[in-house]
């Protein structure tokens, strides 16, 4: 994405604590030259503003032709700080790009910035933030700040641009919690399961995800493909659990602030225990009071199951209609 | 090199112009100049971990505490508070540098030195202190550019982590193209400094106002002159004055033997030349021209003077000056004329401060005749006055004279007598007095001596004879500057001659053999080299320094004509704004002929210095590609960099993470045009770089052009 080319791009200048005191440097200055009249004083003026001036000018050069892309994580948990990939090109031919900052936005909160302290020519360079999401669901990533204090760190210059992108948090893990040994199950209604941590290579092999061994790590692949790839493992087993969340919100609660606490407490702990259980080996499904969520075999990674989870909604029972037509007739 | 290396250099750069713009003033005495030079040079070993003992930096703010402590005293004990202020600022920027350690100390020094160089305006307005302000304009980009990288990588990776220090040691940021895109950054901040320099409008007020400029000492303008007491200065090279002749001679001479006169002596007692002292009257002024004996006329040549500042206000005159012309100071936007002294003895003094050369103007009659004029009686009698013991003096004078009555007549015989006849010869040696009066020694032993002793020995025989005669001293000469299209007076040119009052005026005798008056013009490359900063201080002064709101209005009118004359305006338009500018002499054409022949070789010589640069590190590229390989695949690699170069060009270039072969086939999926030459140079580079398969050179040619074709037909819109 080009900056210049953003339709939606707002421009941004400000002058940073350095840029202050030179200003207020050259003010002195001036006010110097015109009560001396000393020349030396106003040459000495027309070089500070010429600074300032050529300090404008090479903050745009900088963030000229710049091309930016986020690289999402592929897991987010709440409440856990993550790391965001940012990767800027320098599509320029002959000037480096010097001191870039980038600052994102999560559902409306500034992020840390991701510096760039120098990306020469036709080069592309990845910074990364931390960041931490306190909610799960779906965090919406919108406008991108890039800035940049190139040249002398006196004028902060930038753009707003609109990357607009969304991520989903999966719900909060906790450090432990009970998972009662199930039994496993016989005859047509047993899940199948093709992978886990068995004695055997089943020959295939996935990307990396976080939590993954690096001894599965299938380094020929790597190299190929230019990302981190695991072999799998087959296993049997034919055990499964079924998790419940009640995720209805009764007529008779009071506390509904009370009742919301402890449905995200339930959904990390549901969260957890199906990580829990996946790693055992034994599937696993969610059910909701609305919904259900697919069933994940065991030893494959519980992405589905806290996808489902993320997403998942309280819902009210419906109201009584009488009373709705009580008070219509009423008014 | 290094970024903490370069980032050290050129931080020493930049203080050390700040503590330059400092010591240009007169607030540091040699010692003290010295003993800053040292302590600057001494702090540059200052390192960790010497700077991160936590006692080094205690005793450095004990000391700034204490040395302010001391600077206040001596500032309550009378000591000027400039000077303490100047030096303290000075021990400041040292005492910083002494403890420079993350980004912060690096961004003090520099506001330490940028106000040494504001400070510096007030200390000097000389062409050094242009020298300093050019420097600043080259080495701030620098300073500012790395200082603030150095405080990103700070801010970055923290101050003193390894990853810092890592940075510090990497050589990514200061790169020769990171200092050649900063030198250049000058050549714009240049131009904008000039354009902003001379457009703003200059409405100071004049308060707190410049402290003066340094000033050159002259012996021979004061009070009173030691005979012998000065030395020689015959060999001395400073400029003191130009002269620029209003109908000079064409082609300009190398030399010309004009007469500038300083000041005059009416007494003369062991030894010793004095002056009477007088308050003097102020010159009657009609608009811009003083009057000295009347009113400039037509028929006068005019001298343009440009007097560097003296130790004495004196008015250097040529002979036969009747009027001046001394243009006013302009503060607030108003005239301020100087006060124009005339004292006894004709020694005419300025008033006021200056700040740059000042430049006058001197209406010289074409009759050299001399002028009546007024004598005190007191003063008469001291015109004629011979101190006692110098009766062999008075014999020797009648001994040359003669019969001879007419006074006239009777100093030319003693000129003629001392000029050669009396075997007299000019020498720059001291003649040895051994306690003797050193007239005597002069006329009776040694029969050899300067200036001085010549115009003292035929001022006193003069006035023996009864004679009214008065010794004068100024300056005789002048070499034509080409650079600045002047004559240059130097401290050399320095003379003393006679003036004897003869039927009512004041004539001009030179006794002084013909080899102590006329001097070859010195030659050689230092001289030009020294002509040429003088034009350039003299451009200094009267562009820069003496810049004003005048010269800005003139300016403008200039401009407007010349937009008037480009939008084809009446002739009598075009005729008027030449008569506004052309005519004046104030403002007149910045004597610069531009010769077209260097500003094409200077290009040139530039632009063959980038393409070689630019040939030179293909080259280092491509050499070390190949390095250690045998001629076939030295030849595949550059065959392969100069395919990349192209879809560079191209806008295609290869990631670092894709395989020549994979990039190819990526080129070929996303329906690049010159995918099938890709391909092609791709296959040729694997198989000879890793195959078995050579590249002979004919080969290489062919893939060269297969390469370079790329680019092109990459840009050429595809056909339908």
């Amino acid at each position: 994405m080009r900056i210049f080319r953003r339709r939606r791009s707002r421009r941004k200048f400000r002058l940073t604590r350095e840029g202050r005191a030179f200003l207020f440097i050259t003010v002195g200055v001036g006010l110097a030259a015109v009560n001396t009249a000393n020349n030396l004083l106003y040459l000495i003026l027309g070089l500070l503003l010429s600074l300032l001036l050529v300090s404008g000018v090479l903050s745009d050069l900088a963030l000229w032709k710049l091309q930016i892309k986020r690289k999402l994580p592929t897991r987010l948990f709440a409440g856990r700080r993550s790391v965001m990939d940012v990767a800027l090109l320098n599509d320029k031919r002959w000037l480096s790009s010097v001191s870039v900052e980038t600052t994102d936005e999560l559902d409306g909160v500034e992020t840390e910035p991701a510096r760039f302290v120098r990306v020469a020519p036709g080069e592309t360079q990845v910074q990364s933030y931390r960041f931490e999401t306190l909610r799960r669901g779906i965090v919406e990533l919108g406008t991108m700040r890039v800035i940049t204090r190139y040249p002398f760190g006196l004028i902060e210059k930038g753009y707003t641009i609109y990357l607009p992108d969304e991520v989903i948090v999966f719900p909060r893990l906790l450090d432990h919690v009970a998972t009662p040994a199930v039994r496993p199950m016989q005859g047509d209604a047993a899940p199948i399961h093709q992978t886990g941590r068995g004695n055997e290579f089943a020959g295939s092999v996935r990307f990396y995800r976080e939590g993954d061994e690096a001894r599965d790590i299938h380094w020929k692949r790597t190299a190929s493909r230019g990302e981190l790839v695991v072999r799998e493992h087959e296993r049997d087993s034919n055990s499964l659990v079924t998790l419940t969340v009640n995720n209805l919100i009764g007529s008779n609660v009071d506390d509904e602030a009370g009742w919301r606490e402890q449905f995200e407490i339930s959904i990390s702990e549901v969260a957890t225990a199906a990580g829990a259980y996946l790693t055992q080996g034994v599937s696993v499904q969610v059910q909701a009071n609305d919904t259900v969520s697919p069933l994940v075999a065991g030893g494959t990674p519980p992405d589905p199951i806290w996808r489902f989870l993320a997403l998942l909604k309280p819902c009210r029972a419906e109201a009584p209609r009488r009373a709705r037509k009580r008070k219509r007739r009423a008014a | 090199m290094r970024f903490a290396l370069a980032h050290k250099l050129v931080t020493y750069l930049f203080a050390g112009l700040g503590l330059t713009a400092l010591m240009l003033g007169t607030t540091f005495s040699p010692i003290e100049s010295s003993f800053l030079v040292v302590a600057f040079v001494a702090s540059w070993f200052a390192e960790a971990p010497l700077l991160d003992r936590a006692g080094y930096t205690r005793f450095w703010n004990i000391a700034a505490v204490v040395v302010l402590l001391l600077q206040i005293a001596r500032g309550l004990g009378g000591e000027a508070m400039l000077t303490i202020g100047v030096q303290y600022a000075a021990f400041l920027q040292i005492s910083r540098l002494s403890h420079r350690k993350t980004a912060a100390d690096y961004q003090q020094i520099a506001i330490l030195g940028f106000l040494h160089l504001i400070a510096g305006t007030v200390l000097s307005a000389g062409l050094d202190y242009a020298v300093v302000f050019f420097g600043f304009v080259v080495v701030m980009p620098w300073m500012l550019a790395l200082t603030h990288i150095r405080k990103e990588l700070e801010s970055q990776h923290g101050a003193g982590t390894p990853m810092l220090r890592a940075e510090l040691d990497s050589k990514e940021f200061a790169t020769p193209a990171f200092f050649g895109g900063t030198t250049l950054l000058a050549v714009p901040l240049f131009l904008l400094t000039a354009a902003m320099f001379f457009a703003f409008p200059r409405v100071g007020f004049g308060v707190l106002s410049h402290l003066g400029a340094r000033t050159q000492s002259v012996a021979g303008f004061g009070d009173a002159v030691e005979l012998g007491g000065f030395g020689t200065i015959r060999d001395d090279p400073t400029v003191v004055m130009r002269v620029k002749p209003a109908n000079g001679p064409h082609p300009p001479q190398q030399s010309i033997s004009i007469r500038l006169r300083g000041t005059s002596f009416d007494r003369y007692s062991e030894g010793r030349w004095s002056r009477t002292q007088s308050n003097g009257v102020a010159l009657k002024r009609l608009q811009e021209e003083y009057i000295v004996f009347r009113p400039p006329l037509p028929e006068d040549q005019a001298y343009e003077i440009i007097l560097d500042p003296m130790e004495e206000a004196v008015l250097f005159l040529p002979e036969g000056t009747v009027a001046l012309r001394v243009p006013p100071t302009v503060r607030s936007g108003r005239d301020r004329y100087r006060r124009i002294t005339h004292a006894p003895g004709l020694d005419i003094r300025y008033g006021g401060r200056v700040e740059a050369p000042l430049t006058y103007t001197a209406h010289v009659t074409p009759k050299r005749r001399g002028f009546p004029e007024r004598i005190p009686t007191a003063l008469r009698k001291r015109y004629v006055e011979v101190p006692a013991g110098y009766e062999r003096v008075a014999a020797l004078a009648r001994k040359v004279v003669g019969d001879a009555t007419n006074p006239n007549a009777q100093a030319q015989l003693v000129e003629r007598y001392l000029r050669g006849n009396g075997n007299f010869r000019y020498t720059l040696e001291q003649p040895d007095t051994e306690g003797e009066d050193p007239l005597h020694v002069f006329l009776f032993d040694a029969k050899a001596g300067h200036c001085e002793y010549f115009s003292t020995a035929m001022a006193l025989m003069m006035r023996s004879l009864g004679l009214p005669a008065r010794n004068v001293t100024g300056f005789l000469g002048a070499d034509y500057n080409p650079y600045g299209d002047y004559y240059a007076v130097r401290n050399g040119h320095a003379h003393s001659w006679v003036e004897v009052l003869i039927k009512g005026r004041w004539i001009t005798y030179d006794p002084t053999p013909a080899s102590g008056q006329v001097f070859a013009a010195p030659s050689g490359l230092a001289v030009k080299l020294r002509q040429m900063m003088d034009a350039m201080r003299v451009r200094w002064a009267d562009y820069i320094v003496e810049y004003n709101i005048r010269d800005q209005a003139k300016a403008l009118q200039r401009l407007s004509a010349w937009y008037r004359s480009l939008r084809g305006n009446s002739g009598a338009n075009r005729q008027g704004a030449a008569d506004d500018s052309g005519d004046d002499p104030e403002f007149g054409p910045i004597p610069f002929r531009p010769d077209w022949r260097w500003f094409v070789a200077i290009m040139s010589t530039f632009g063959v210095g980038v393409l070689f640069a630019r040939w030179s590190r293909k080259r280092r590229r491509q050499t070390r590609a190949g390095r250690q390989l045998d001629p076939d695949r030295d030849r595949a690699v550059r065959l392969y960099l100069s395919l990349e170069s192209s879809l560079r060009s191209a806008g295609q270039a290869r990631p670092p993470d894709v395989t020549p072969i994979e990039h190819a086939e990526e080129l070929r999926s996303s329906g690049f045009p010159a995918a099938d030459e890709v391909r092609e140079v791709t296959d040729a580079y694997l198989a000879a770089r890793f195959g078995e398969h050579g590249l002979p050179p004919h080969d290489y040619h062919r893939l060269r052009q297969v390469s370079r074709t790329i680019r092109a037909k990459a840009k050429r819109p595809p056909t339908a």
